[in-house]
C-alpha cells in the first residue's frame, strides 16, 4: 500500500509555555485539498511552518510521501513546496533569475523556460520578469513566490495566506491552478481568512482555534 | 517649527547615545549634562592642541626642510580645501536635492501651500551647522599652530587671550565665507528643483564644469606650491582666491577679509531667498526620502538595512538576465553566488580584502621586527574579526531568505560550503601572497605557518557561521533579520589560530622536523575544521 502524501503524527509546538499548536495527527492524501481558516493567532502559520520543516515541532513527526521531514530532509523537500505569508527574495536576482534558480536547484533542467513564461503570463508578470524583487509591489512579489512554488515538481503544496495581497484576477488564476494541481494528484493545504476561497475550492474546510485543529 | 523639532530630535539622538535622558529633569541629570559638555569640550580642545602641536613642531620643520614655509601654505591649502568641498557639493547638488525630506514631510509638509522660501531657509540653517563645525575646528587648530610657531620664535607668551584671538580670528572670517559657499551650493540645488524641465541641460553642463574647475584648481594650487616658477601666470588668480584666508590666518587686513566674506554671504543668501520662491518640494521629497530613510536606519544602528538600501539604490529596478551559464543541481547555488557577487561588487567591498592583505603583510613584518607578543595578540584578534566577517558575509545574506534556502533539496553541508568556499579561498590566497611579500623583505616564514593558513581561515569562517546559526531564530529569519556573529564565534575563531600557533611554538621549541610539524598541523587543523562544519550543520537543522 502506498504512503499518504502527507502524514502528521502527534505534532505540537510551544512558544515558551504557550501552546501555539495543540498535539494533532492527520493524513492528507493525493488530490486532496484542505482549506484551514481561523482567527488571528489561531496557530495556522505555526502549523504551516511545522509542516514545511521551517519550524522544528516540540513533539511529533511529519512524513512527506513517506520521507521523514526532519530525518530525510533532502528527499522530503523534493516532494514539498511551501509558500510563506511574507516571502523574502535575493535582492540581487531578478524575478526571472529567481525562477531559474529554484527550477535548476530542483533539477528541472529542460523546458522550465517555457513553463516559466506560461506562468509569468498567467499571473500577469511578463513585463516584470527582469525586475528586482524590491521594485515589485507586494502583490507582485506574492505572485512571484507562487510561481516559484509551482515551477518545480512536488507532491505536497502548502500555502500560507496565498491570496492576502492578490488582485481578483490573480486569485481566480490561483484557484484554477490549485484545482488543476489537485486533479493531477497533488495534496494541497491552504490557510486563509478569505472564506470565499474556501467555497470556490473543492476541498475540506477546517476551522482552527487556539492552536487546536481536528483533521482526523 | 517642524524643522526645529527635527533638529531637536537629532540633538536628542546624540544625547541619548551618550546616555543623557532628556525627559529626566532631576538635578543629577543636569549635573551629568554639565559634565558631558565639560568633558567633550576638554577632550575636543585637547585633540586640537595635540594636532596643532604636531603641525607646529613636526609638519612645519618638515616643510621647511623642503624649502616651504608653513605660514605660506596654510591660506592656500585652506582655500583649496574649502573651494574643492564647494565644487564637490555643487556637483552633488546638480543631481540630488540639498533639501532632504522624510516620508512624513513628503505627505504632510510638501503638499501644503507653505511659503517655499521659509522652508528653504529653515532646512538650510538646519543643515549648515553640521557642515561648518568640523571646518571651524580645523580653522581653530591651524590658528593654534600658527600661534605656537610665534611662541617658538620667541615673540609671544601664551595666554588665554592669545588662544582666543588665534581661534576667533580665522573662525570669524570662515563662518560667513562657508555660509556664503554653502548658500551657493543650495542655490544650484534649488534652481534645479524648479518646475522648469529645460534646466536639465544646464545642470549637466554645470556638473561637468564643477568637475573641470575642481581638477584645474587642484593641479594649479598644488603646482604653485611645489613649482612656483612654472605656475607664475596663475599667481594673481590664486592671490585673489586666498585673500580672505590670508587675512584670517596671517597678519593681513582682517577687517577687509571679514567684509569680503560677509559680502559673499549676503549676496548668496539673497539669491537663495529669491530663487527658492518657486521651489518644487514634492520633487525634492521624491529624491531624498530614500536618503533620509538611510540616515534613520544608520542612527538606529541598523547597518544591515543601510547596506541593503544602498545596494537597492545601486542595483536600480531592472537587469537583463545573467549570461553566466547555469546547470541543474547544487551548482546553481554557485551560479547564484557569482551573479550576486558581480552585481554587488563595490570599491568598499574590495577594500575589505585589501585591508586583510595590508594587515597580514604589515603585521607579519612588524611582529618580526618588534618581536612583541602583545602586538601579535591584537593583530590576530583583528585579523580573525575581519576574516570572520568577510568569509561569513554571504552566508548571513543567504539566511535572510530562509524560506528559499530551506526549501532547497540540498544537504545543509552543501548549502554552507557553497556560501563559504569562495571567500575562504580568496582569503587564503590573499594571506599567502601577503606572507610571500613579507618574506621578500627578509621575514622568515615557516612552512608550518603557510600550511596552517587554510585551516585557520576555514575554521574562523565556520566558527562565525556556527555562532550566527546558534543565535538564529526562525521568526526573525522569516522576516529577513539574521543575527550577527557574537563573542562565541570570535572566541572559537581565535581558537582556530591559537591551536596551530601553540603547536608551531612547541615544534620550534623542541626543534622538531618541519615535515612532522606540517603533518601535525594538517591533521589537527583538518579535524578542527571538520568538527566546526559538523557543529554548524547540526545547528542549521536545529534552527526553529
Amino acid at each position: 500500500m502506498s504512503s499518504p502524501a502527507l502524514e502528521v503524527n502527534n505534532i505540537s509546538y510551544m512558544y515558551g509555555s504557550h501552546h501555539a499548536l495543540q498535539e494533532t495527527s492527520f493524513t492528507v492524501n493525493n488530490d486532496e485539498i484542505i482549506v484551514i481558516t481561523g482567527s488571528n493567532g489561531a496557530g495556522k502559520t505555526t502549523l504551516m511552518l511545522c509542516l514545511s520543516g521551517l519550524l522544528l515541532p516540540t513533539t511529533g513527526k511529519v512524513f512527506v510521501d513517506g520521507y521523514d521531514l526532519y530525518q530525510r530532509e533532502c528527499s522530503a523537500k523534493r516532494k514539498l513546496s511551501f509558500l510563506p505569508d511574507f516571502p523574502h527574495f535575493y535582492q540581487e536576482l531578478t524575478a526571472w533569475e529567481h525562477i531559474r534558480f529554484v527550477a535548476l536547484a530542483h533539477s528541472v533542467g529542460q523546458g522550465f523556460e517555457k513553463r516559466a513564461d506560461i506562468l509569468l503570463n498567467e499571473f500577469d508578470l511578463t513585463e516584470a520578469r527582469d525586475m528586482y524583487p524590491h521594485a515589485l509591489s507586494r502583490g507582485m512579489r506574492l505572485k512571484l513566490s507562487i510561481i516559484l512554488c509551482l515551477i518545480r515538481p512536488f507532491t505536497v503544496l502548502l500555502m500560507d495566506e496565498p491570496t492576502s495581497a492578490l488582485d481578483p484576477a490573480g486569485t481566480a488564476i490561483l484557484c484554477e491552478k490549485i484545482s488543476d494541481l489537485s486533479a493531477a494528484g497533488a495534496a494541497i493545504i491552504i490557510t486563509t481568512h478569505d472564506l470565499s476561497l474556501a467555497n470556490v475550492l473543492d476541498g475540506r474546510t477546517v476551522q482552527m482555534q487556539r492552536g487546536y485543529i481536528d483533521l482526523g | 517649527m517642524i524643522r526645529s523639532k527635527q533638529v531637536l530630535s537629532s540633538i536628542n539622538y546624540w544625547l541619548a547615545v551618550v546616555g543623557y535622558d532628556i525627559h529626566d529633569r532631576s538635578a543629577l541629570t543636569r549635573v551629568y549634562l554639565f559634565y558631558l559638555v565639560a568633558f567633550f569640550s576638554a577632550w575636543t580642545l585637547a585633540v586640537m592642541f595635540f594636532v596643532s602641536n604636531l603641525m607646529a613642531n613636526t609638519l612645519s620643520p618638515l616643510l621647511a626642510s623642503q624649502g616651504m614655509a608653513f605660514t605660506d601654505i596654510v591660506p592656500t591649502i585652506s582655500m583649496l580645501l574649502l573651494v574643492l568641498w564647494s565644487l564637490c557639493s555643487i556637483h552633488k547638488a546638480t543631481s540630488r536635492s540639498p533639501l532632504v525630506f522624510s516620508e512624513d514631510d513628503a505627505y504632510l509638509l510638501c503638499q501644503t501651500p507653505v511659503d517655499r522660501r521659509f522652508v528653504t531657509l529653515a532646512w538650510f540653517f538646519g543643515e549648515w551647522p553640521s557642515s561648518v563645525v568640523p571646518i571651524l575646528a580645523v580653522a581653530a587648530t591651524v590658528g593654534f599652530a600658527l600661534l605656537e610657531l610665534d611662541i617658538n620664535n620667541g615673540i609671544k607668551i601664551l595666554s588665554v587671550g592669545h588662544l582666543t584671538v588665534a581661534a576667533l580670528k580665522p573662525i570669524s572670517v570662515i563662518i560667513p565665507l562657508h555660509l556664503g559657499l554653502f548658500a551657493i551650493v543650495w542655490v544650484v540645488g534649488v534652481y534645479r528643483l524648479q518646475r522648469d524641465v529645460k534646466r536639465i541641460k544646464f545642470m549637466r553642463l554645470l556638473r561637468i564644469l564643477a568637475l573641470i574647475l575642481a581638477v584645474t584648481l587642484f593641479v594649479v594650487t598644488l603646482g604653485s606650491i611645489l613649482s612656483p616658477s612654472f605656475f607664475t601666470v596663475f599667481r594673481p588668480l590664486l592671490s585673489f582666491l586666498t585673500f580672505p584666508f590670508d587675512t584670517a590666518f596671517l597678519k593681513g587686513v582682517w577687517g577687509l577679509g571679514l567684509a569680503v566674506s560677509i559680502g559673499l554671504m549676503i549676496i548668496s543668501l539673497t539669491v537663495l531667498w529669491q530663487i527658492s520662491d518657486n521651489l518644487n518640494l514634492s520633487r525634492a521629497a521624491q529624491e531624498t526620502q530614500h536618503f533620509q530613510a538611510q540616515r534613520v536606519a544608520f542612527r538606529i544602528g541598523d547597518f544591515d538595512l543601510v547596506s541593503e538600501m544602498k545596494a537597492r539604490e545601486r542595483l536600480g529596478s531592472m537587469h537583463v538576465p545573467s549570461k553566466i551559464p547555469s546547470f541543474p543541481g547544487s551548482w546553481i547555488v554557485t551560479w547564484k553566488e557569482i551573479v550576486q557577487s558581480l552585481r554587488t561588487m563595490t570599491i568598499s567591498r574590495l577594500w575589505s580584502w585589501v585591508i586583510i592583505f595590508l594587515l597580514t603583510f604589515s603585521g607579519t613584518v612588524a611582529v618580526a621586527i618588534l618581536k612583541d607578543s602583545y602586538s601579535l595578540f591584537f593583530l590576530i584578534f583583528y585579523w580573525t574579526l575581519l576574516v570572520g566577517q568577510q568569509t561569513s558575509a554571504r552566508f548571513k545574506k543567504d539566511i535572510r531568505n530562509w524560506w528559499l534556502v530551506h526549501s532547497l533539496p540540498l544537504s545543509v553541508r552543501r548549502i554552507i560550503l557553497h556560501d563559504v568556499v569562495r571567500p575562504v579561498f580568496t582569503t587564503i590566497t590573499i594571506t599567502w601572497i601577503a606572507l610571500w611579500m613579507s618574506s621578500l623583505l627578509g621575514v622568515s616564514i615557516s612552512p608550518i605557518v603557510v600550511c596552517s593558513i587554510p585551516f585557520a581561515v576555514a575554521g574562523i569562517s565556520f566558527s562565525f557561521v556556527f555562532d550566527m546559526l546558534r543565535q538564529a531564530n526562525v521568526s526573525m529569519l522569516l522576516v529577513g533579520r539574521p543575527p550577527d556573529f557574537g563573542i562565541v564565534g570570535l572566541v572559537l575563531g581565535m581558537f582556530c589560530i591559537a591551536i596551530p600557533t601553540a603547536m608551531y611554538f612547541i615544534i620550534e621549541y623542541y626543534s622538531l622536523s618541519p615535515v612532522v610539524g606540517m603533518f601535525a598541523i594538517i591533521l589537527v587543523g583538518a579535524s578542527l575544521v571538520i568538527s566546526l562544519l559538523r557543529l554548524s550543520e547540526r545547528q542549521f537543522k536545529r534552527v526553529g
